[in-house]
């Protein structure tokens, strides 16, 4: 049976889930789900034997909701409840940033804004927040960036959960979620007159591959270009600290970056003018480096060669885990791109979509 | 006050109408609730009708930023809020703004 991918995209005005063989040309549309409501992020599960794909869509009026799919995304069905803070917390739920897998087959961890994140046991029905970074003692002093005050990145990664929070920076727990300490050695934040604080980064992303444990990216808030060495990162040990691997791309400012799922030391960004937030002169590249950001290569084949001034955000872009896994990015204008080959050649998959917000595949 | 507990009708929103814990009759019928001021109703919304009122209102029991109350006519912004006192007969209107982009 030929492998099938599933893609699922959110967007600013609903959900749509593209699905197919991985190698034809077209994939069926599915959607939009949650018309008129905004995704910031997707996911597609699959710790059990019949994949799930988990939409989590923010009403502006009536507030957010997970929808869990069981069908490749034909169908979505409610959780019982979604995450809220406490009545007497003074904060209330404006938007979900992140959904990522737990331990067990039934838990879930959920990012938040304002910053914090929950948990839930039985496969989002109920949530509890987690209390170590929730209640840090620096959640309060964090400050939103352009976005929010997110919590967008949750990775468990080395026998640590990572959590990415703009603007926060980098914490991590080594003892199960029960506490979080900021780890932010190298993580550089060009807005803040001490350039280098304990905390307060904006990181965009955070990305890892399982057999390197120790090791980390991340794409963090660039400083080009007064000082572009403050965007592209990598630690070698754990994430107690981090150093630039941005030479050689064209800007160190970006949102997402993501690892080759069978090659360790590949990487993908998608640099972007600082100023702009859209592709450096308009012509549009995803750069891959294939020895963790030593060197880094262009990949346009495909790609609009000039005029093209999108923005792919924070979880716009992904990689399928396929024998020969596709690059997908979504952009702000609408447009969702499939790179082949790990990237050496896109082609246009949905070229009028509602700005994307995330982008999420899998081969199933 | 009324020695009684007022009773109003309460319009929510079409959307939400689904989420009612038991069908409505009919399409404009609305819903039946009794309290003495819009906090109240709230809570007996809450009560009765809790998938509805999730999508209403915050964790903090307020309505959400792009939803609106009416009491009659009014806006309880206009009159006290979710202090705003009910008499029987009174409509309640639950409304989405007009907003989006």
């Amino acid at each position: 049976m030929p492998a099938r991918v599933v893609v699922a995209v959110g967007t600013k005005k609903g959900l749509f889930v593209f699905a197919g063989n991985s190698s034809a040309r077209r994939l069926e549309l599915r959607g939009p789900f949650f018309p008129g409501m905004p995704l910031n992020t997707t996911l597609i599960d699959r710790r059990s034997k019949t994949p799930k794909v988990i939409a989590v869509p923010s009403s502006p009026w009536f507030g957010t909701t997970i929808q869990v799919s069981k069908d490749l995304g034909k169908k979505f069905k409610p959780t019982k409840s979604a995450p809220a803070f406490a009545a007497d917390d003074g904060r209330t739920l404006k938007n979900v940033w992140s959904l990522a897998p737990g331990g067990g087959t039934s838990e879930f961890l959920c990012g938040v804004e304002p910053a914090a994140l929950f948990r839930s046991g039985d496969g989002g029905d109920t949530w509890e927040k987690v209390p170590g970074i929730t209640d840090h003692a620096h959640a309060r002093q964090w400050n939103p960036g352009n976005g929010g005050l997110c919590l967008h990145t949750i990775l468990r990664h080395g026998g640590a959960l990572h959590l990415g929070i703009s603007t926060g920076g980098h914490y991590a727990s080594r003892d199960g979620a029960k506490t979080f300490a900021p780890e932010n050695a190298g993580i550089g934040a060009a807005f803040q007159p001490n350039k280098y604080p304990e905390f307060g980064q904006c990181v965009h992303k955070i990305a890892a591959h399982p057999d390197h444990p120790e090791r980390l990216y991340m794409q963090n808030h660039g400083g080009f270009p007064e000082d572009p060495t403050l965007g592209v990162l990598r630690s070698d040990d754990g994430g107690k600290s981090w150093k630039t691997i941005a030479k050689g791309l064209p800007s160190d400012f970006g949102f997402p970056i993501v690892v080759h799922p069978h090659k360790p030391e590949t990487v993908y960004v998608v640099p972007l003018e600082a100023a702009t937030r859209t592709c450096p002169g308009g012509r549009p590249a995803v750069w891959r480096s294939e020895n963790a950001g030593d060197k880094w290569q262009k990949l346009t084949d495909g790609l609009p060669k000039k005029d093209a001034w999108f923005t792919v955000l924070r979880d716009g872009l992904d990689i399928d885990d396929g024998r020969r896994p596709s690059i997908w990015f979504g952009t702000t204008t609408g447009q969702l791109w499939r790179g082949r080959d790990g990237g050496e050649s896109f082609e246009c998959v949905a070229s009028a979509l509602p700005p994307i917000h995330c982008v999420k595949a899998a081969v199933v | 006050m009324e020695a009684t507990v007022p009773e109003v009708r309460v319009m929510i929103p079409q959307a939400l109408r689904s989420f009612c814990s038991e069908p409505l009759p009919l399409r404009h019928a609305g819903l039946s609730l009794a309290a003495h001021n819009v906090r109240d109703l709230l809570a007996e919304l809450a009560r009765q009708h809790p998938q509805v009122y999730v999508r209403l209102c915050d964790e903090r029991g307020d309505p959400r930023p792009h939803i609106n109350v009416f009491v009659n006519d009014d806006h309880v912004r206009a009159r006290a809020g979710l202090d705003t006192p009910l008499t029987s007969g009174d409509m309640v209107t639950i409304l989405p703004a007009v907003s989006g982009g």
